[in-house]
């Protein structure tokens, strides 16, 4: 019997449509002419007989165009099994060749898995930030309402509700942080949200346990826990609805627990605990303050109401509002509706997630890269396999294998390869996804990622390794496809130039690539190194923090603030207390204040900002270079005072601010100090402008004591024992104010540790990429070698020969490299802390680093060159 | 009985009866047609239209396969030929006939 593919090779092509057409018609023709033949056999007239034929036969067209039909039908069937039968060839093929050569072929399984990971793992991170829905009934329908600045005031949300229709509902939230008491510690932190009663209702979630609460919830002392809350503090306990908790200081009862990855319609990466409803109106001067704008509104449009025609509506009701109450502080002078999903929801949170969305940015950047590196050595494997296959490609083309056909079988390896490779990659993102989250979970904000593989996560690797099999697997198909049969058959081996212009090119390109990421993590690397050295302008040693949340409605600021008060001057007198102070912020732990201040009346600032206590500045030994501190005759009542920083006042007044008047908060307040600048958001930070201002004035309800301490022990027992007695539900949260430091260098760190990470991975890469180029050339040029060994050639000079073409390859890509890599680096500056973006000493390892592998690549190879044997290479030849 | 009036109970068996002319060898579709009407001494004949179709139908099905040859007067004549599955599919459609037709006879002639 004969082979199937064999047989296949030798197929007719596919027959065209006349062809087809034609064929039918000579079989009836046939048909009605053998007939007649028949007819006229038995004594009929040419004529007779073949009128008779045509007779018997009936409809001819019909017959022709059925037969026409059937052929184009069998004709597609046949190309159809023929394309699946290739198919089922090239894949056995393609495995074999791969298992035949395991070696290389799991070292590029193994650098696209890498390279994969790396891609699929900063996609997942950006499909939790940005393409996941927000896990609610119906996302696209809800829609914030910001109208000037992000929070209402709870009588403007009531009006607001009650005046527009163009919302089914809307709701208003604010998040509330409440201390969970427990009868033998300190209360226990939890991150609330308390809503209106419609906000369920609105949602359209419903627990996974319990109930919620609705619309006519005849209580206001309910809570509703998130699934992770009811897990780490309940132990997941099914009947945990009906038990009190004494949250605040009060009991309230747990109605209901919600789905796992419910977070409301907070942004990706908010964790809440616990939702509670807003307490009755009547009863809370709060909610009855429009003056004080403390919630967030969202809101469900109505079916086929767009956001524009919202916002409009919104905006007439608002300027009534603002009308009826003209003492409210929502101006509703610039009211947005906006998307509760994707980049739209973090609106209003710049300064956290630009930089968050840019780091992203440059990790999918850099792990684009890597992916291209090793794409380029794929590809130069690929072509090297391929010369090594030029005489069985040849003998295939000269048995009449069609040139597409060779291409698609190439293809197909590729492809077998990049999935191979893609589907270990996506273990490998797994893993990687894992530390992600154990990372995020040690950052002191309360965060939590949505980070499991969906659907699209797979299609992003799956596209992404169909797309690396075309980018490394087309060009060396291609070129393999088009070679010269006769040539090939005639001397197997021999290098063509265009191939070897190819691989250069690549080599070129993957040490540029791989320069440029070193020059980059080199930049982190030096930033973090630079880093321990800043000075944040501030001595946080020997510091102890202690931050607490109060809530305004469960506690009167007057008196808290009273209380505070009391409770630094008893921490004064404590054994081993240096000295005490409080702020609302603590300088570099991703907390910040923005004031607006005006200047001379109407020119406006804005900065940032801290409210304190007496002692603060000397307790964090912030120097003062004019004025004087706050005092405790600083309180409500008294003139309005302020200190600011030196930039600010530079800025304000050239140097001359102590006694200047400003406005804030529509209070005219005087410079009483200026203090040195100090880091406020973060290390790498150029100083902005800073306004402190005194605690006892401008009070706020959450806040940290800083005390300087040589006795942790006794000031914390004083502290926690102190705010017990004034405020038993209120949490104290202690630690030193050494780990905001480490808290400020986590970016850099990560940084440093990413794109080290890919900086040493494409450096590897291109190496092997370097090493298979000499090897084969030096492979390629064996019978050269051995000719020039014969006429006389030292084992310098075949060394100097291999070695001084990719010196000199090396020297290009790095060139092109270090250009480029310092110019994407002018776009790190946010980034890399007090490094230039040309720093001389990473620009030079770089180089260093780059043609050092560069040589330490081609040694084997043209050690191998040297111990080339000329008779046995000239016997071959 | 005329041979029009036999020609309705011919449907189903036709692909049968062109299944058996191909037993002998390849031949194309006017071969086929004498081979029935021959044999059968003129009683059964199958019409043009419907022997092309039932060609097509088991070409389709793959009992048959079509080839281009040359017929005994030198002309290109499309030639159809038994493949194993025709011929198990005829194996299988002549026993399923011929107890079909003892069974009508048995009911048909009077005992």
């Amino acid at each position: 019997m004969r082979r199937p593919s064999v047989k296949r090779l030798f197929r007719f092509p596919t027959r065209s449509r006349q062809e087809l057409a034609a064929d039918a018609r000579e079989e009836v023709a046939f048909h009605v002419d053998m007939r007649a033949e028949d007819l006229r056999h038995r004594g009929l007239t040419e004529a007779e007989a073949r009128a008779q034929a045509v007779r018997e036969f009936g409809d001819l067209r019909l017959a022709v165009e059925q037969g026409v039909r059937h052929e184009r039908r069998l004709e597609r069937r046949r190309l159809l099994s023929r394309m699946l039968g290739d198919l089922r060839q090239d894949i056995s093929l393609g495995v074999r060749l791969l298992v035949r050569s395991p070696g290389p072929s799991a070292a590029a399984i193994l650098t696209l898995a890498v390279a994969i990971a790396g891609n699929t793992a900063t996609f997942s991170v950006a499909n939790a930030l940005l393409f996941k829905p927000v896990p609610v009934t119906a996302p696209q329908e809800l829609a914030r309402v910001r109208a000037g600045q992000s929070q209402m005031s709870w009588p403007s949300y009531q009006d607001l509700r009650d005046r527009t229709n163009v919302f089914a509902d809307l709701v208003a939230h604010r998040r509330l942080r409440v201390g969970l008491s427990s009868p033998d510690s300190l209360p226990i932190r939890l991150e609330g949200e308390q809503t209106s009663l419609n906000y369920f209702d609105t949602i359209r979630v419903p627990p996974r346990v319990g109930r919620t609460y609705g619309e006519g919830e005849p209580r206001r002392d309910v809570v509703v826990l998130a699934d992770h809350t009811w897990r780490a503090r309940f132990g997941a306990d099914p009947s945990i609805t009906g038990r009190l908790l004494p949250l605040n200081g009060k009991l309230v009862e747990v109605i209901g627990v919600m789905p796992p990855g419910f977070r409301g319609v907070a942004p990706a990466g908010f964790l809440t605990d616990l939702w509670l409803p807003v307490e009755d109106g009547a009863a809370n001067a709060l909610l009855q303050d429009r003056r004080t704008s403390r919630f967030e509104v969202f809101g469900r449009l109505r079916p086929g109401t767009t956001h524009p025609q919202a916002a409009a509506a919104l905006r007439t009701a608002g300027r009534q509002i603002r009308d009826a109450h003209p003492d409210s502080s929502d101006t509703f002078a610039d009211v947005q509706v906006f998307a509760v999903d994707g980049i739209g929801a973090f609106r209003g949170m710049g300064n956290l997630v630009l930089p968050l969305l840019f780091f992203l940015g440059l990790m999918t950047a850099m792990a684009g890269v890597v992916l291209l590196i090793a794409c380029a050595n794929i590809a130069g494997v690929l072509i090297g396999r391929a010369a090594a296959r030029r005489r069985e490609i040849a003998v295939r083309l000269a048995l009449g294998a069609g040139r597409g056909r060779l291409v698609r079988q190439l293809v197909t390896e590729s492809l077998l390869l990049a999935l191979a490779g893609g589907g270990l990659g996506v273990v490998l993102a797994l893993w990687l996804l894992g530390g992600v989250n154990a990372a995020v979970a040690q950052l002191p904000v309360p965060m939590a990622f949505d980070l499991q593989l969906d659907r699209r996560v797979l299609l992003y690797a799956l596209g992404l390794s169909t797309l690396a099999a075309l980018v490394f697997g087309l060009a060396p198909a291609r070129r393999a496809a088009r070679q010269d049969v006769v040539s090939s058959l005639k001397n197997g081996v021999g290098g063509s130039v265009a191939r070897q212009r190819l691989r250069r090119g690549l080599v070129i390109a993957q040490i540029g690539a791989c320069s440029a990421l070193l020059v980059w993590s080199g930049l982190f690397a030096r930033s973090l190194g630079r880093i321990n050295d800043v000075d944040p302008g501030f001595d946080p040693r020997g510091v102890l923090l202690a931050r607490m949340a109060f809530d305004d409605l469960a506690h009167d600021p007057t008196q808290t603030a009273r209380a505070l008060v009391d409770i630094q001057h008893r921490l004064e007198h404590a054994p081993g207390v240096e000295s005490v102070g409080l702020s609302t912020v603590v300088p570099l732990s991703l907390e910040n204040e923005e004031f607006d201040v005006f200047l001379d009346g109407s020119q406006r600032l804005r900065v940032m900002a801290n409210r304190l206590t007496p002692g603060w500045f000397a307790t964090v030994r912030i120097p003062f270079l004019a004025g004087r501190d706050f005092t405790w005759a600083d309180r409500p009542g008294a003139p309005d005072v302020a200190v600011l920083n030196e930039t600010f006042a530079r800025r304000f007044a050239n140097g001359t601010a102590v006694g200047r008047r400003l406005r804030v908060f529509d209070r005219d307040v005087q410079v009483v100090g200026v203090v040195r600048d100090s880091k406020y958001w973060t290390l790498g930070e150029t100083t902005e402008p800073t306004i402190y201002l005194p605690f006892q004035q401008h009070y706020f309800r959450h806040l940290t004591f800083h005390v300087r301490t040589s006795n942790r022990t006794a000031a914390t027992a004083l502290l926690t024992a102190d705010v017990r007695r004034v405020a038993p539900d209120v949490f104290v949260d202690v630690s030193p104010m050494t780990d905001v430091l480490s808290v400020a260098v986590f970016p850099a760190r990560v940084g440093a540790a990413v794109t080290g990470a890919f900086g040493i991975l494409a450096m590897l890469l291109a190496a092997l990429g370097v090493y298979g180029l000499v090897a084969f050339n030096v492979a390629q040029r064996t019978a050269e070698i051995g000719v020039r060994k014969v006429v006389g050639a030292r084992a310098i000079d075949l060394v100097r020969l291999i070695v001084s073409e990719n010196a000199a390859l090396a020297a290009v890509g790095l060139g092109v490299g270090l250009g480029c890599g310092a110019l994407g680096a002018t776009l790190l500056r946010s980034f890399i802390t007090d490094v230039s973006p040309i720093d001389p000493l990473t620009l030079t390892g770089t180089a260093v680093l780059v043609m050092g592998v560069t040589f330490a690549a081609s040694a084997s190879p043209a050690v191998r060159a040297v111990r080339v044997d000329p008779l046995v290479v000239l016997r071959d030849a | 009985m005329s041979p029009t009036d036999i020609t309705p109970l011919l449907k189903g068996t036709v692909d049968l009866l062109i299944l058996q002319a191909l037993r002998q060898g390849p031949s194309h579709g006017y071969e086929v047609s004498r081979f029935v009407h021959e044999r059968t001494d003129g009683v059964l004949t199958v019409e043009e239209a419907a022997l092309y179709q039932a060609l097509h139908r088991l070409e389709a099905r793959q009992w048959i396969e079509a080839e281009w040859g040359l017929s005994d007067n030198n002309r290109r004549a499309k030639y159809y030929r038994l493949t194993d599955a025709g011929r198990k599919q005829l194996r299988s459609g002549t026993s399923v006939w011929k107890r079909y037709a003892n069974a009508v006879f048995k009911l048909l002639e009077p005992t």
